[in-house]
């Protein structure tokens, strides 16, 4: 990993922990600027959204308050700092931290903010307000999305394929994705199941949206049955074998790394097609795999039962070894 | 499976696309019934023009190591493995005997080629 990408790292997680600070603040500053227009108690419990069934001294509900917001905060900064966590690990802490940190503010607000409109804080009415702890309880993305992804590290250095400086080299292989096949299988049976009677009764019209909704998810499904992956001069594809229509393309000049490792689904979010931010990845199985990272820090991953091959000619294709013959007649790059 | 071509070789390049293919089906990389890539598209990622990859394809048919299947495209034969591991067999059997007479790499291989004279 370059110094560029670590110091990139070290910011992201700062922001991380830093934006897990934001609700602990939001607290005191809202305190500090209702001070005065405060009551002595707040409402501070509620059985359902009617009127609250108990009530805290001010200093006691923010004591507490602080207390679920501030602790997420220093935990933040402090596993922004503390070496040795994984990535992976430092993202679902922050989620987590961020969770609580959102929910502590709202419930503050909420208390605090009802209770100076009403006065009384016994008729203080919760409502749909309670709504808004449940929505603040999602503030926890936000750290979360900001930290930086988890880097599969290479398991090995980059292996290169000599070529004579007039030759070139491609790469390709069609894969079977059976678990595609099951599941088209099974959208298909689904499919006839609800809407097979509306159209053997000559009724489709009125299920034309269900049925052309169901119709595009089987051929998605049934477009990564059989898989081409190709690895040439022009960088690496994925096309699906049966329609022919491109899944994955990824130019040769923006591949940063590319590295043949074993992929476990509970890295990549299970199986199938996964889409993650910032990384996207065709998993079949628990195995060997391809994983090519990008000038833009994305990443992508695909089963393959010979990844090895694949990634040395990529990274010989990538650094300009695999010489570029003069093309014949009538091709087209 | 690995395509490689030279074009300053003084093999053709339909000929070395051939002989990976046959390589590929006795090292095992192709197994029967594999597809191979459409000429098209291994003409584009080879560079070369369709026409070459196609004429590869028309040996390999003839030589009955794939099967060409109408708007399909190219597969390996069931029994394509069958001819040419019992070359590979011979030729394992050969630099046995050969060693076990002295012969050098390249005393083998002049015997082979005067082989192929004959």
């Amino acid at each position: 990993m370059s110094d560029k990408t670590v110091s990139a790292e070290m910011v992201r997680r700062v922001l991380a922990g830093a934006s897990l600070c934001v609700p602990v603040l939001v607290v005191i500053i809202s305190w500090w600027v209702w001070r005065d227009s405060l009551p002595a108690e707040l409402a501070s419990h509620w059985s359902g959204a009617g009127p609250a069934d108990d009530v805290m001294a001010v200093g006691a509900l923010l004591t507490l308050n602080l207390g679920m917001t501030g602790v997420p905060a220093v935990a933040g900064v402090a596993i922004s700092f503390w070496p040795g966590i994984s990535a992976r690990a430092r993202r679902g802490a922050y989620f987590f931290l961020g969770v609580f940190g959102g929910m502590g503010a709202a419930t503050w607000l909420i208390s605090a903010g009802l209770t100076m409109q009403v006065g009384d804080p016994y008729e203080v009415v919760l409502g749909a307000w309670v709504i808004v702890s449940f929505v603040a309880a999602g503030y926890g993305i936000i750290p979360f999305l900001i930290a930086p992804r988890s880097r599969l590290e290479a398991t090995d250095v980059e292996r290169r394929i000599e070529f004579a400086p007039s030759a070139i080299g491609a790469w390709s292989q069609t894969i079977r994705g059976n678990m595609f096949l099951w599941v088209a299988i099974g959208l298909i049976v689904l499919g006839s199941v609800i809407y097979g009677p509306a159209v053997v009764a000559g009724r489709a019209s009125d299920q034309i949206f269900g049925i052309a909704v169901m119709t595009v998810a089987i051929v998605l499904v049934a477009s990564f049955v059989r898989l081409r992956v190709t690895a040439d001069w022009r960088g690496l594809r994925v096309v699906s074998a049966i329609f022919r229509i491109p899944l994955k393309r990824i130019r040769l000049d923006a591949i940063d790394a590319v590295e043949a490792a074993e992929l476990r689904p509970t890295e990549w979010g299970g199986w199938g097609y996964r889409i993650m931010p910032g990384r996207s990845a065709v998993i079949l199985r628990k195995g060997p795999g391809l994983i090519v990272t990008t000038r833009n820090e994305k990443q992508f991953a695909i089963s393959l039962d010979d990844p090895e091959t694949p990634a040395a000619l990529l990274a010989t294709l990538r650094d300009g070894n695999a010489g570029a013959p003069k093309m014949e007649r009538g091709s087209k790059p | 499976m690995l395509f490689v071509v030279d074009a300053s070789s003084s093999v053709s390049l339909a000929e070395q696309i051939a002989v990976q293919v046959r390589s590929g089906v006795v090292s095992g990389d192709l197994r029967p019934g594999d597809r191979l890539p459409p000429a098209r598209d291994l003409a584009k990622s080879l560079r070369v023009n369709m026409h070459t990859v196609l004429r590869a394809y028309a040996e390999l048919r003839n030589d009955e190591v794939i099967e060409m299947r109408q708007g399909r495209g190219a597969f390996v034969r069931k029994d394509a493995g069958a001819g040419l591991i019992h070359v590979t067999e011979l030729a394992a059997q050969l630099m046995h005997e050969a060693r076990k007479l002295g012969l050098t790499q390249s005393d083998i291989l002049r015997l082979i080629q005067r082989g192929g004279m004959a």
